[in-house]
């Protein structure tokens, strides 16, 4: 007994058919997907295979590709003692970020989360205003503080009859220095994030704790921080990415990276060697280093704080 | 059998007329107004009213040239947009480099040399005003890639009032290092702020004059390939110098501004610094500044670099480039010069100038500050700009020394040495002669 032809020959138009819908759909997420994954291609993928194409080449701006040096670029690269120096600056730089740029903020917009609308907006502009001010302005203003003869904290130190330091030229004070600079800029934004964040958690949670008989450090840390978890996650993430971005300006317009690169970084000695002394090979391959470390910083992230965070309300 | 001859007189009648209206044209957009670009440091605080005034004499004797000037903060900044500009394929036309970059600009920038400007445009009158050695300062490799325009020398500017609160004569000012370390003990017990502070940046200008004038030398040719030999005893010991006067309290681990700001609000009796920077001290200083000659350290001659900048040309295009020449012997022109000099305080290229009645006799004659300039001339010797791809990477190396003894983190023997000992890597393989 075989099947009707006809009949057969409908099956398999059908599941042509089927075949040709299941495919268009399989296809439709991407196609929406192509324009985004066109502009990162274009803008991210496409400029980080450049940036490690340049890499393998020693050159400037204008003759990149001048002599080939290849993979022992990386081997020099990862065995030179000032990179090392850049990379354990670089940590340093992050871990006085997320005390003062993640932790901080955090930690005073809980303090300020019950005072009254006048007063959080007396807290919220003075915190702010660093913020819009430009950077290279906002920046300049420190350098007249850290004046080692006549700025305001040697000036201070001055009053209680203590020795002038020169702040900008001890390698032990120079980052702590420069990172109060970024601290100083980015806090309020960041204030402010976790403040609405921390608003945001209904209020009928927080008062049904209440009603069962919670005090507040109970309400905070078991209802408010959990609810708080995509934000702080999010505050988090910035602060570590751009961690070191935020300090660029202040090296740049305090230090120039010195004394003696004490005060650089991996973002900055990056620029100092691509922009500076123009040899694009090398900082290339510094932006290589830089994109596999943040690259798997930033999955580590995701991979260990999702676990954590509470999304659903 | 008629229509196409017909049709063909038509069009070629056609074709005449229209060249007739289209050549002229041609001819006339020759003569179009040509556009030219000058990247330049001279920011409004320092020279910048003078390269507007320089620009509008250009023009009011050019009227088909216009000069668009874009001005930079610092050297550094001007060659990375300079570096992005032309590898944009769009680059300026007359370009302000300082003297550090002038073995990067001779080796990996596309500059049109002056020997081509001349063939092309003529010029052998103006190149002949100059004296060879001035001509030779921007030479790399056998070719001269620019004109020498901006000359400067380093002189001590001083509070003559804080050195009369002091006890000191400000008529007769320190001289050697010793005398002023003498005058720094005065100072510091009778006013308590430092006697004079020489501020540094990643140009090595200053750290060059402190190894100069120690008998010490940065670079030397060595069997044919250039060596970094500021390791040696003298650049050793110029160096310690430096530091020991900061150590004792005599002088400040500063940068430039902070050293200028110590001045003016009177931190410090002294200053050493350019004397390009003459208008500006003297505009802001309400005390009464004076200028004395860079001091002698133990029996070495003083030997301090000439600071300041060349001019080169980038143009592609025949009108701009003739346009940019044209320019730029506006600029070096007395007239240029005395502009020049009047408004910022470097010293004229061209010989003659400041004994001319015409030109600068009499604003030297009355201007002490400027005499003082002019008479460090003979002590001036070349800033140093290390060569090859590396040289700028080197120089970055050598000012880090400096920041590791000025600040006391490393003696000047071990800073040095260790740098020296990284540059001549950096420079391994660049050729010399001598």
């Amino acid at each position: 007994m075989t099947a009707h032809p006809s009949l057969a020959h409908r099956v398999k138009q059908l599941s042509v058919a089927q075949m040709l819908a299941g495919v268009g759909n399989r296809l439709t997420p991407y196609l929406y997907l192509a324009p985004a994954l066109f502009f990162i291609g274009l803008f991210v993928l496409w400029p980080v295979a450049r940036a490690f194409y340049n890499s393998l080449y020693d050159g400037n701006l204008l003759f990149p590709y001048r002599e080939y040096v290849g993979p022992e670029r990386y081997v020099d690269l990862l065995t030179n003692e000032r990179f090392h120096q850049i990379l354990i600056q670089s940590a340093y730089y992050l871990v006085l970020m997320l005390a003062g740029a993640f932790a901080l903020p955090i930690l005073l917009a809980i303090v300020t989360l019950n005072v009254t609308e006048r007063e959080i907006g007396i807290f919220q502009s003075v915190f702010f205003l660093p913020t819009v001010i430009a950077a290279n302005i906002a920046v300049s203003v420190w350098i007249w503080f850290y004046n080692p003869t006549g700025g305001l904290f040697n000036t201070v130190l001055k009053a209680f009859g203590a020795e002038p330091v020169v702040w900008l030229r001890d390698k032990d004070l120079v980052i702590p220095a420069v990172a109060l600079v970024a601290i100083w800029k980015q806090f309020g934004f960041h204030y402010l994030i976790a403040l609405a964040g921390l608003k945001s958690v209904p209020k009928d949670l927080t008062e049904a704790a209440a009603v069962d008989g919670a005090n507040n450090r109970t309400i905070t840390r078991r209802v408010i921080l959990p609810l708080f978890g995509p934000t702080a996650l999010f505050l988090l993430v910035i602060t570590l990415i751009q961690g070191l971005e935020f300090t660029f300006v202040p090296i740049e317009v305090l230090t120039g990276g010195g004394p003696a690169g004490a005060s650089s970084n991996l973002i900055y000695s990056i620029y100092q060697e691509g922009f500076r002394t123009f040899r694009v090979g090398l900082a290339s391959a510094q932006s290589v280093v830089l994109i596999v470390l943040f690259g798997g910083l930033a999955y580590v992230q995701y991979r260990m704080l999702e676990r954590n965070v509470q999304y659903d309300r | 059998m008629r229509r196409p001859k017909y049709l063909l007189k038509f069009a070629a009648v056609h074709l005449i007329l229209a060249l007739c209206i289209v050549l002229p044209l041609g001819t006339a957009g020759a003569q179009d107004p040509v556009t030219i670009e000058y990247w330049n440091i001279n920011t409004d605080t320092f020279g910048g009213p003078q390269v507007e005034a320089l620009i509008a004499s250009f023009e009011e004797a050019n009227p088909n040239i216009n000069v668009e000037p874009r001005s930079f903060s610092e050297y550094q900044v001007l060659q990375q947009t300079l570096e992005t500009a032309i590898a944009g394929g769009n680059p300026p036309d007359v370009v302000q480099t300082g003297y550090p970059y002038l073995n990067y600009v001779g080796t990996s920038l596309p500059y049109v040399p002056i020997r081509e400007l001349v063939e092309k445009y003529g010029g052998e009158e103006f190149l002949a005003q100059f004296p060879q050695n001035i001509l030779d300062i921007p030479v790399v490799g056998g070719e001269q890639i620019g004109m020498a325009y901006s000359l400067s020398v380093p002189v001590v500017y001083y509070n003559a009032d804080l050195m009369r609160e002091a006890g000191l004569d400000p008529d007769n000012p320190p001289q050697t290092i010793e005398e002023w370390r003498e005058a720094g003990e005065i100072i510091k017990n009778e006013l308590g702020i430092h006697a004079i502070v020489w501020g540094y940046e990643q140009d090595n200008w200053t750290t060059q004059g402190f190894i100069n004038s120690a008998g010490g030398d940065l670079l030397a040719c060595v069997d044919g390939e250039w060596r970094a030999v500021f390791d040696s005893e003298e650049a050793i010991n110029g160096m310690q110098t430096w530091r020991d006067l900061i150590e004792a309290g005599y002088s400040l681990d500063a940068s430039n501004e902070e050293a200028r700001q110590a001045l003016l609000a009177g931190q410090t009796v002294a200053w050493v610094h350019s004397i390009a920077a003459r208008a500006g001290i003297q505009r802001d200083a309400d005390f009464d500044l004076r200028a004395t000659v860079y001091p002698q350290n133990g029996d070495n001659p003083v030997r301090v670099p000439g600071g300041g900048n060349f001019l080169t040309i980038y143009s592609q295009d025949p009108a701009k480039q003739e346009a940019a020449w044209k320019f730029m012997q506006h600029l070096l022109s007395p007239e240029g010069f005395t502009e020049w000099t009047i408004g910022t305080g470097y010293v004229p290229l061209l010989p003659g100038l400041t004994e001319d009645p015409a030109y600068l006799a009499d604003f030297v004659a009355e201007n002490p500050i400027q005499q003082v300039g002019m008479d460090m001339l003979e002590k001036a010797v070349t800033w140093v700009s290390f060569p090859g791809p590396n040289g700028l990477a080197a120089g970055l190396r050598l000012h880090e020394a400096a920041e590791l003894i000025l600040s006391g983190q490393e003696s000047a023997e071990v800073a040095l040495q260790d740098a020296a000992f990284e540059i001549n890597d950096l420079i391994a393989g660049e050729t010399c002669s001598g």
